[in-house]
């Protein structure tokens, strides 16, 4: 079995607060991983999130167990924490949670797109601080790989699962093109701003921010870098001038009634509008849904957009799964001939130095296009003499111990390993 | 030409199940595979198609619309050729697999079921260049107004799917309203500048032709109705700024008015501006 280890805690077995105890900043990583390649000599990455921290092992040493793993975590952040909070795994499982990890499966909202690029950065700076090297980066390359094929060949990452985003992919579903449409933000909290801000990667260009205080408006316009100021109280005059009217203020009235909205849909011409009422309590009439053409969906409507995505990403978690057993399958058998590499570079290696040797004994013979005819005959008879045993050392679906009893052979046979 | 007809006539039901199936993955399982091919596969039947319209035209000397089988390979051919000038226009591939779909159904019948020789000489007519063009470009008009109508169906559904709160697979699979309605006004548009051919020949070539040609043909009059109304649409579209499920409604109107006028004036008049 192969020797890697996985250990650390998620959000499966920890709350918050041990977590951000555990977690590593990216600036911290490097030097964490030379601390830990110093006291436990092998190949090492750690993943380090919000919701996990996880350090993967492949010691070069035998006997190093999850133990010395986890009292090392402990130590370098100063913390007692018990065995409870961590979780340990070894060779195959260790291999299995990292494909799980890479595609979603294990995030705390099944199919988390963010974790393809964390454990990407993670296998990145593992790799500049030469902590990955042969095993550990074709493990992360599996992973990565895995990652990205449950995103391309099954629904899991597919749906937003936040108020943010689902009010995005509503305003998208609705409009064509996105990029050319005026949308309004009332109010200046957090959610407000994290839905302008998803807007604005999606390429709307102009945005209005209204709230009530003029400074906290001015204040949100700064932090974002764009954005125009528009006082509350021209709301209902300047409503029929947006496609997107996005409501997060948590006043305790209606800021936009139904008649305010009838006459800015006649304004407009009927032209299509959507508000999104991200207030609570709620600040549009939902009664405003009712006009033609116009779209209004508050919290209940949004949040039912999100367990409608949570429910289609768990009914993908079985496609998830066959392509990460296929892929767990694939780093097996690569592992299985992990022994045997070495055994077929050296092969090819001493069938080249004796052909090159019995060759140049002989070039006197021959004229130049003779010796180099000769020679690629040699070549290839070589070729194909070495070929035979290599095919079976290569064979994927040969029996894993009656290969490495073939590479065990053929070392005896040719002398290899300077035997 | 003979063989080329029955080669391309063999091989276009493959192409177009190549075609629809990458498109059916891609809508059904996002296969990027699938989308990146499907494209392509669309543009080999097409390609396929235009070599088998050109051949048996060549071979039959005029435009197919003699026999049902004839039409259908027509109707098919027209229905692929408007979609993909959509799709490229548009970048979206995900209405695809209905208007592939229909044109394989209308293709594998018409290949498998159609005699591959004319039972009974054709009318005379047919073999006239402007007749011929006339027909033809009346069949791309109406392929596009009928595609235009889906668009609308596909439209009014998508709207009514949001309005109540239903986010299910029609929510997450088709595109857009924005671009369905765009999708649609294309469709319109192409079917629009196919029709204005088909009356400019009608008026201008076929009084020299037909003998019994009058310019109160109930026909001449539905189409002239019915291209008035796609190009009121579609001006009042842009001049209005008429937005959304109006529009998308006005051509669900247009088309099945065109349908329904057509037939009972086919039922009525049988006898006056018919070629078959």
């Amino acid at each position: 079995m192969l020797n890697i280890h996985a250990i650390g805690t998620s959000h499966k077995h920890s709350p918050v607060e041990v977590r951000e105890r555990l977690a590593f900043g990216e600036e911290e990583l490097p030097d964490a991983l030379h601390d830990l390649q110093a006291t436990i000599p092998g190949e090492s990455a750690i993943i380090s999130t919000c919701n996990r921290t996880e350090l993967y092992i492949r010691p070069s040493a035998e006997g190093i167990n999850a133990e010395q793993l986890k009292d090392w975590l402990r130590k370098r952040k100063g913390s007692d924490l018990p065995d409870s909070y961590f979780f340990q795994l070894h060779g195959s499982t260790a291999v299995r949670h990292l494909l799980e990890v890479a595609s979603g499966v294990d995030s705390q909202v099944v199919g988390d797109i963010q974790i393809i690029g964390q454990v990407k950065q993670s296998y990145l700076i593992a790799r500049e601080q030469g902590a990955a090297r042969k095993v550990l980066t074709r493990l992360f390359e599996t992973a990565l790989r895995t990652g990205k094929r449950v995103k391309s060949e099954t629904d899991l990452f597919a749906g937003a699962v936040s108020i943010s985003y689902v009010a995005v992919e509503l305003a998208r579903k609705i409009f064509y093109p996105l990029t050319n449409k005026r949308t309004l933000v009332v109010g200046a909290g957090e959610t407000g701003e994290m839905t302008v801000r998803n807007l604005h990667a999606q390429g709307v260009r102009s945005v209005t921010i209204s709230n009530r205080t003029e400074q906290r408006g001015l204040d949100l316009i700064g932090r974002l870098g764009f954005g125009e100021w528009m006082p509350l109280p021209t709301l209902n005059e300047r409503l029929h001038e947006f496609d997107i009217v996005i409501v997060a203020a948590g006043a305790p009235t209606w800021l936009v009634g139904y008649d305010a909205a009838r006459a800015a849909s006649q304004r407009r011409s009927g032209q299509t509008q959507l508000y999104v009422d991200i207030s609570v309590p709620r600040n549009v009439d939902p009664r405003v849904g009712t006009l033609p053409n116009v779209f209004c969906k508050d919290m209940n409507d949004l949040n039912s957009v999100i367990e409608t995505n949570v429910e289609r990403r768990r009914a993908e978690l079985p496609r998830a799964d066959a392509i990460i057993a296929e892929e767990l399958a694939e780093f097996n058998s690569w592992c299985n001939r992990l022994p045997v590499t070495p055994v077929i570079a050296q092969l090819q290696q001493q069938a080249r130095a004796i052909m090159q040797t019995e060759l140049e004994k002989q070039r006197g013979k021959f004229s130049a296009a003779e010796f180099g005819q000769v020679e690629r005959l040699v070549e290839s008879v070589v070729k194909r003499i070495i070929g035979i045993p290599m095919s079976h050392l290569l064979d994927t679906e040969a029996d894993p111990e009656s290969v490495l009893q073939t590479a065990e052979h053929l070392r005896k046979l040719f002398k290899l390993d300077g035997e | 030409m003979l063989i080329l007809a029955k080669l391309t006539e063999a091989l276009l039901p493959l192409a177009y199940c190549a075609a629809v199936a990458m498109y059916a993955m891609a809508f059904l399982r996002r296969d990027e595979r699938a989308q990146r091919w499907g494209r392509p596969a669309a543009m080999v039947a097409l390609v396929v198609h235009s070599l088998l319209i050109f051949a048996l035209t060549m071979h039959h000397g005029h435009c197919l619309v003699y026999t049902p089988f004839e039409l259908m390979t027509m109707l098919s051919y027209t229905i692929t050729l408007t979609y993909v000038v959509v799709e490229l226009a548009t970048g979206e591939r995900g209405t695809g697999v209905f208007f592939l779909g229909l044109a394989l159904v209308f293709q594998t019948v018409s290949s498998m079921f159609g005699p591959g020789v004319e039972s009974a000489p054709p009318n005379p007519l047919l073999f006239d260049n402007n007749v011929g063009l006339h027909i033809a470009a009346g069949l791309f008009g109406y392929t596009g107004f009928a595609m235009s109508a889906v668009y609308g169906a596909l439209y009014l559904l998508l709207y009514h799917e949001i309005k109540s709160n239903r986010f299910g697979a029609l929510y997450n699979r088709l595109p857009s309203l924005g671009l369905l309605q765009r999708m649609g006004e294309l469709s319109a548009l192409m079917g629009l500048l196919f029709l204005s051919v088909a009356i400019v020949i009608a008026l201008v070539a076929l009084p020299g032709i037909l003998p019994t040609f009058s310019y109160s043909d109930p026909k001449l009059i539905v189409e002239f109705a019915i291209w008035g109304l796609y190009a009121g649409t579609l001006l009042a579209r842009y001049l209005l700024r008429l937005d959304g499920r109006k529009v998308m409604i006005l051509s669900l109107i247009g088309f099945f008015g065109s349908v329904l006028s057509l037939t009972v004036i086919n039922a009525l008049l049988s006898g006056f501006h018919k070629f078959s």
